[in-house]
């Protein structure tokens, strides 16, 4: 009974670093895309 | 067939860069993740020994299959590249490669949590997490390859040769790894005979995930085509 | 096979000047003895599992000598200009890497040769029956890296930074080599005979032929302009 607070902690860890990876991801790709139709110039990555 | 400046040839259809249509893709995807990501957390049966951890499973083991799918596609278009010297399959392998990368990183971050939550320790040097990070390293050093060659062509095909490499080098990773570990190498691939609410998920999860990767996929090749295009205005 | 011909030409032409030279087998020579020494002191070499340690400790030297063999091999052609005038000779493009392939393990073999008696004298190590499983696992364990390295180094020599990249290529790659040569070679020094590790040298023969045949159908494509 002890274990199950402690499990359900390290599940929302283990989602919440999933979607923080993922999450970034997108994010950076998603930005980087609006700000090449826009027509700046992102750099070499 | 228009043979490019840099060697790379466009296919018929090359000159506009069409943007594919994210927002249903992307839909989708979201679609899918609310479907899915109540029925890991809620709907999934919890394993008797493992209690709650065992739902952190429906994240990591889609992101691994996903990964390895990328990985596969690195390969074929590694393969395609070298016959045609089609710009297309570059670009879908290094597009490609970038976004396996992320779900293999995830499936890295992941399995420590979940074995910590299980086992009580970080890493146990599974066979099959092992062999995961090796590949990652493999597609990482794809990824540094890619930034270290300045000519587009001779990237695209050195780019190419480890793609293949790379790929085929995964069974012998996991019957090495495998062995070393004292594992018997059939236990290594598929689990059978998984509850039917499990597998369910599961199965969900692939399809979450596959949809997100196609989004990523197309989303990066855009972006890719995009900086291409404003990098030869810059240049022109 | 019209392959051996030109090959055995590359791999002399590099015998040859390194007969006169001497440089990579010294260098590589010294520098495998050095991460020998260097391991000695960082890992302990007495007590239980010691012949464990001492494999790891031999096979990271043996590793990054190769590397550094290749990577000094390829980069000699590039300087020299060399590879222009092999690709315009009617030699098929399979014989290049042949022959340098050849000459990197014969030069490795060489070093490696050298190193194992001092290692085992300084590691007081007695494989008895072992010695034949040893030298076995070195040339199987060596050929798989010449194998995938030859291919990588071909592309190394053509990135920004040169040589540098090479070990981020092949090592990653080359994982299931070191497993298998590691736990062969703790196994012959532990005395044991050829039959018990045969697991491992089957594994590294079946490595070498996947990326022999690898290496010839995609080598052609690495040096095409």
């Amino acid at each position: 009974m002890n274990e199950t607070p402690m499990t359900v902690t390290y599940v929302v860890w283990g989602y919440l670093v999933a979607a923080a990876l993922y999450g970034t991801y997108i994010v950076r790709l998603v930005i980087k895309m609006h700000r090449l139709e826009r027509g700046d110039d992102v750099g070499p990555r | 067939m228009a043979v490019d400046a840099d060697g790379l040839k466009d296919g018929d259809e090359a000159p506009a860069i069409r943007k594919p249509n994210l927002k249903l893709w992307a839909g989708l995807t979201a679609l899918a993740f609310l479907i899915h990501i109540p029925l890991a957390l809620f709907y999934a049966p919890e394993d008797v020994a493992q209690g709650a951890a065992q739902r952190i499973f429906y994240i990591h083991v889609p992101s691994a299959w996903i990964g390895f799918l990328a990985f596969g596609v690195v390969f074929v278009c590694s393969i395609a590249l070298l016959a045609t010297s089609k710009r297309k399959w570059d670009d879908i392998a290094a597009a490609s490669a970038e976004v396996g990368v992320i779900f293999t990183l995830a499936v890295i971050l992941t399995g420590p949590i979940w074995a910590k939550a299980s086992w009580g320790i970080w890493w146990t040097w599974d066979p099959k997490l092992t062999a995961v990070f090796i590949l990652l390293c493999i597609y990482l050093s794809y990824l540094a390859l890619r930034q270290y060659v300045a000519e587009p062509l001779r990237r695209a095909r050195f780019c190419a040769v480890l793609g293949i490499v790379g790929f085929l080098d995964i069974p012998i990773i996991v019957m090495a790894v495998s062995w070393w570990r004292g594992e018997h190498p059939s236990s290594v691939l598929v689990k059978g005979g998984m509850p039917h609410k499990d597998l369910l998920v599961l199965m969900m999860g692939n399809l979450t995930f596959t949809l997100l990767y196609i989004t990523l996929l197309k989303t990066r090749i855009y972006v890719n085509a995009l900086k291409r295009a404003k990098q030869e205005e810059v240049a022109g | 096979m019209s392959w051996l011909g030109p090959a055995s030409l590359i791999a002399r032409k590099d015998l040859r000047i390194e007969m006169r030279t001497k440089d990579v087998v010294t260098s590589v020579g010294l520098f495998a003895l050095l991460v020998v020494v260097a391991t000695s002191f960082s890992f302990p070499t007495s007590g239980e599992g010691r012949q464990g340690v001492a494999a790891g400790m031999l096979w990271m030297a043996f590793l990054f000598s190769c590397l550094l063999g290749l990577g000094r091999s390829f980069a000699l052609e590039k300087e020299e200009g060399n590879m222009e005038g092999l690709m315009s000779s009617p030699a098929p493009r399979e014989s290049i890497y042949l022959g340098k392939m050849l000459s990197n393990l014969i030069f490795t073999g060489l070093v490696e040769l050298a190193i194992i008696p001092i290692f085992l004298v300084l590691l007081q190590l007695h494989p008895g029956k072992g010695i034949a499983l040893l030298v076995l696992t070195a040339i199987l364990g060596t050929l798989c890296i010449v194998t995938v390295g030859s291919l990588f180094a071909a592309m190394a020599v053509n990135t920004r930074t040169r040589e540098a990249i090479l070990p981020v290529l092949v090592i990653p790659v080359a994982v299931p080599v070191v497993i298998a040569s590691v736990k062969a070679t703790e196994a012959a020094f532990l005395g044991h005979s050829v039959a018990s590790a045969q697991g491992w040298l089957v594994l590294l023969t079946a490595y070498f032929l996947v990326f022999l045949m690898v290496a010839f159908a995609t080598f052609p494509f690495l040096l095409e302009e």
